[in-house]
């Protein structure tokens, strides 16, 4: 591609009419050590190829600089990664196409990143005061305003609709129905929930619903309101479906597994007469579990995560359904680059999505990407517990589930049928396959999500 | 381009020869997509055939024709020689021919694909692989054929759902998750409370009775409900509405993504704010109305920015470069967090806008230089031609990183009179702005001396520099090209960036001096590599951290080629380098917009410089 090499030969010549001539880029991985170790006392030249503008602004491209970038900030140098983020800073303008978003995106999460592994006090102490402030500025939605974001997609909608189905069809003849919701959203999927169940052959059930409340460390979106305020309006809907519902709000952490909310659980199961229907319904919270690679938990013992440990303590609540709804991706690599390239070739969907039906300037784009933006974040700059956005893919969720003594059920016909008119409602691009027994959502051939069901086995 | 062999050719045309009147009704038959008749032509087209409107140009008049034939029939009126396809008792029927996709990833791209028709194969082409330029203007749903949008239309808002808030929903359970939460509902079951609970569920379907209940209700509570009229509105009138109302087609041009402000402006809160807007309407009066106010005076904002903006671009002819932000301006507008008062933000956008032109020469020299390299790329900051700066991907602020910058240098007395800036919009708090709160701590310690130190401007002390750069800050989300840092400002997510490196606003005046006073003071690091990247700088520390130091330390310390970094300083670094043949390669595209520049050697030019420190930043 390109070296660094000393001798200087003059600058390429200005080409005024250079369509062709794009910034002179030219990095490499293997020549930028070489370089480095020589202090950078000459300047580097182009010696075979030069990317073109055009091709500067491929995805690959950027990917590569990033991946650059990354390697350079873990290797501590600090020249060549200012220059490869100078150079990214040019070509990806935040208000820029999808692609160039997505690398700002990156961009900023890498920057995030060197600061935070950055020894240097001064910047420590700035960090901090730029970070609280970030931190507020999170968009808190209310309760109406965050029911409109979560369908301008079937991001969340496709696992709502699958799950809805699914539940329904499970808690068929129960006269009590328990849901747990743990959910990042909200309990945005509850009203269709009571309306499905409300409207069934043999009357509405009693409702109960127990919602994890992870407030202190939840990953986006925020909510304006109280869980009782949330809670009373749901009561009150449930009310105007003519079904009674109760509901509790159990304050827990994924990062303990929800141990309280397991344990509350566990209790009421004892006084509980068995006519209960139990739901967990686990909606694009349980990557926020800590795996394996996340480094050392008291509470696990070694050879098990608290990811393994959650699950089976679901099982042994012994649950009529579980739902698991997540991302299908893998953001569990432990160096950052693996978890760049997989985030890189994951996030990009949501920006494509949404570049086709929201313009530029839009508020509900600016949440949208803010909050994708908050993931990248999350996964390039964060280690540890603090890093909350470990998908997993398919597969390895279904190995979970199975290893924790569950066995998968088949999406219905049914579930199927909804989600393809729910589609049908939503750009061309979204899809839905079948992978073994469960529903994926697709863009553009590209899978997003998953929804799997589950029962003892 | 048939792809049959022409030997499949004669021989249909040898069997129909005999037996003509047999195969006619079956090719009348039209053939499942996707399925051709393995005897039929396959024909690729070229996208741009497919998309144009007319192939067949009559040289005389000019007018055009899809068809050939039609051509061919135009040209007989001008008793030009003309050429008809009979078809003859005798002679063949024609072949029937298929069409592929000419995009090599679609499954029509292959001949076995093949669709049957030429409009089919230019609406698919139009549909799968083409712009959705046709937005329903009821619900946003976006089309590629104007067909599909004019059909749409007949049943959009037929099959609708309506909260007694007057929100309109396409979709049930969007409908329902709204419903749960709306205010709306919380009266309406308050009420039902009193009353016996309704019978049973009420089928959502049927909404049409709910409104004629709620009609009744409504009327006896409309005085705090704004949106009653909506919801007195009965069925049948809404249709009326949709048949009324119908939209022009929007203008085809029109992008989505920087609405121009008046039309936008309305069309935008109709499917979003509007409707929050009633909920809250519903549930608290008192701050509907409020919200109102903030939302009228926001467009007051807007408006009244885009005057005084264009204004200022009107005083400044020549300003070309202006001129071509005007039209941009709007769409960073909206933002409500940004309901700064009408004239701090007016002044902001007035006032750096004048500014600019005060280096309108140098300016304008750069701008036509890549006006050549990057002819689109300057013309691309105009709403219409935006998308096709997307297209390109260059970033016209790319080219304004020497250019916009410098406006901040000299700030108008009344630049930072308003403080016209608002806390910085919140969901996506930039980049740039995180950085220049880190950049802040340091500035505010140090910048002052560093000023003095450098005979600067008095008007930029310490205190007034650094309230001023933010002040420019949320200025200038408003005229994105003309600052690099724009576009981080305005929607980069919330990521904590106490980077220096993307702090061109807080201490970039600073720097920007400091980068071309670089050359006379530090002479030994720069003169061997003599990078604006701030190579020199990490040959005395390599460390990350320090790379990252905040503004105190090394920003206006022993070590400033840093700050460089950002190629503010190109004008003095880039020429400085270029004389000593130590130009990094990654600032190829930087030394093009000095190019045509005279390149003096930093020395020269920073004792330019200090008799006027206007000049020296663009040069």
């Amino acid at each position: 591609m390109m070296q660094f090499t000393h001798t200087a030969p003059p600058p390429p010549p200005l080409q005024p009419n250079g369509h062709g001539l794009g910034l002179g880029l030219y990095l490499d991985a293997g020549a930028r050590r070489v370089a480095a170790q020589q202090g950078w006392a000459g300047s580097f030249i182009p010696s075979t190829s030069k990317i073109s503008l055009g091709n500067l602004n491929s995805t690959g491209c950027m990917e590569q600089l990033l991946v650059h970038c990354a390697n350079a900030i873990e290797a501590n140098d600090a020249t060549l990664t200012q220059q490869i983020l100078w150079v990214l800073n040019n070509i990806a303008p935040a208000d820029g196409d999808s692609n160039q978003r997505l690398t700002a995106a990156f961009l900023c999460a890498l920057v995030s990143r060197a600061s935070r592994t950055g020894a240097c006090k001064a910047v420590t102490a700035a960090v901090a005061a730029a970070v609280e402030p970030a931190a507020l500025h999170v968009h808190r939605f209310t309760a109406v305003e965050l029911a409109s974001f979560i369908d301008l997609t079937p991001w969340h909608r496709f696992g709502y609709t699958a799950a809805n189905a699914a539940i329904v069809e499970a808690v068929e003849g129960f006269p009590v129905v328990h849901i747990v919701d743990l959910s990042t959203t909200h309990c945005m999927q509850i009203p269709t929930l009571i309306d499905m169940l409300a409207s069934r052959a043999e009357g509405p059930p009693i409702l109960r619903l127990t919602v994890a409340d992870v407030a202190p460390s939840a990953p986006p979106p925020a909510l304006d309101m109280s869980y009782e305020e949330l809670g009373a309006k749901l009561i009150n809907f449930a009310r105007s479906r003519n079904m009674s519902m109760d509901i509790r709000v159990v304050p827990t952490s994924p990062a303990d597994a929800f141990t309280s909310l397991v344990n509350q659980l566990r209790v009421q199961q004892l006084v509980s007469d068995g006519g209960e229907a139990l739901v967990v319904n686990c909606h694009m919270i349980l990557h926020t579990v800590p795996d394996e690679t996340a480094g050392s938990v008291s509470l696990a013992q070694p050879p098990f995560s608290l990811r393994t440990m959650l699950l089976k303590s679901l099982r042994t609540l012994d649950p009529t359904l579980v739902v698991v709804v997540d991302e299908d991706a893998d953001f569990t690599a432990s160096d950052v680059v693996g978890r760049l390239r997989a985030a890189f070739n994951f996030l990009w969907i949501p920006y494509d999505a949404v570049d086709t039906f929201l313009p530029k300037g839009s508020e509900q784009r600016r949440w949208y990407e803010a909050e994708v933006g908050w993931k990248v974040e999350n996964v390039l700059a964060q280690e540890g517990v603090e890093r909350v956005e470990r998908q997993e893919d398919r597969a390895r969720w279904g190995q979970r589930m199975r290893g924790a003594g569950f066995r998968e059920l088949v999406l219905g016909e049914e579930a199927a049928g909804e989600v393809k008119a729910m589609l049908n409602e939503h750009a061309a691009g979204w899809g839905m396959k079948r992978e073994d027994d469960d529903l994926v959502l697709t863009w553009k051939g590209h899978n997003v999500v998953f929804t799997s069901a589950w029962v003892p086995s | 381009m048939p792809t049959n062999p022409t030997e499949a050719e004669a021989e249909a045309e040898a069997g129909q020869g005999q037996v003509a009147p047999a195969p006619a009704p079956v090719k009348k038959k039209r053939n499942p997509p996707g399925t051709p008749d393995p005897d039929a032509e396959v024909i690729a087209l070229s996208p741009g055939t497919l998309m144009a409107t007319n192939r067949f140009v009559c040289e005389v008049c000019g007018k055009g024709f899809q068809r050939d034939q039609n051509l061919q029939l135009h040209r007989r009126g001008h008793n030009l020689p003309w050429r008809l396809r009979q078809r003859g008792p005798g002679a063949a029927p024609p072949r029937r021919r298929v069409y592929v996709c000419p995009e090599s990833t679609c499954v029509h791209h292959s001949p076995a694909r093949a669709l049957g028709d030429l409009t089919g194969i230019k609406k698919h082409f139009c549909r799968k692989h083409g712009e959705k330029r046709w937005a329903c203007p009821r619900c946003g749903k976006r089309y590629a054929v104007q067909a599909d949008l004019k059909a749409h239309a007949k049943t959009c808002g037929t099959r609708e759902y309506r909260c007694d808030c007057g929100t309109l929903f396409t979709r049930k359970d969007s409908f329902v998750t709204h419903r749960a939460f709306c205010g709306a509902l919380v009266e309406e079951t308050g009420r039902v409370l009193a009353v016996p609970p309704p019978p049973s569920p009420r089928p959502p379907d049927l909404e049409a009775d709910e409104n004629v209940d709620k009609d009744n209700e409504m009327e006896k509570e409309q005085d705090d409900n704004e949106a009653s009229p909506l919801a007195e509105a009965d069925e049948p009138q809404q249709g009326q509405e949709v048949v009324e109302e119908p939209p022009p087609p929007p203008p085809p041009q029109c992008p989505p993504s920087p609405p121009p402000p008046p039309p936008k402006e309305q069309h935008h809160p109709v499917l979003a704010n509007v409707d929050e807007q009633d909920m809250v309407a519903v549930a608290e009066p008192a701050v509907a109305t409020k919200q109102e106010e903030e939302d009228e005076q926001d467009e007051d904002v807007c408006f009244q920015e885009a005057d005084g903006f264009q204004d200022a671009g009107a005083g400044l002819e020549d300003s070309k470069l202006l001129d071509n932000d005007t039209p941009m301006l709007p769409c960073f507008l909206p933002s409500p967090s940004e309901a700064i008062g009408a004239d701090g933000s007016s002044t902001g956008c007035g006032t750096s806008s004048s500014i600019s032109g005060s280096i309108v020469p140098a300016t304008t020299t750069t701008t036509s230089t890549f006006a050549g390299l990057f002819a689109s790329v300057t013309t691309s900051s105009t709403p219409q031609s935006r998308s096709l700066r997307d297209l390109i991907g260059v970033d016209p602020t790319f080219l304004c990183l020497a250019i916009g910058a410098p406006s901040s240098l000299f700030p108008q007395p009344n630049a930072s009179d308003p403080c016209s800036f608002a806390p910085p919009p919140a969901p996506h708090m930039s980049a740039t702005a995180l950085l220049q709160k880190a950049a802040e701590v340091g500035a505010s310690q140090s910048s002052s001396s560093f000023l003095k130190e450098f005979g600067l401007n008095t008007s930029t002390s310490s205190a007034p520099s650094s309230k001023l750069s933010q002040a420019r800050f949320t200025g200038n989300n408003t005229p994105p090209s003309q600052l690099p840092q724009a576009r981080f400002v305005d929607n980069t997510p919330p990521a904590k960036l106490p980077h220096r490196m993307f702090t061109q606003n807080s201490a970039q005046q600073q720097w920007r001096h400091r980068s071309s006073q670089q050359m006379e003071m530090e002479p030994g690091p720069m003169l061997p590599g003599g990078l604006g990247l701030g190579l020199t700088y990490d040959s005395g520390n390599p460390g990350l951290p320090d790379l990252l130091t905040g503004p105190s330390s090394s920003l206006y310390g022993p070590k400033p080629a840093t700050l460089d970094f950002l190629g503010l300083g190109i004008g003095g670094t880039m020429a400085g380098s270029t004389a000593n043949g130590g130009l990094p390669a990654l600032m190829v595209g930087r030394e093009l917009d000095m190019g045509p520049a005279p390149a003096p050697a930093p020395w020269e030019e920073t004792t330019r410089t200090t008799t006027n420190g206007r000049r020296r930043t663009i040069l």
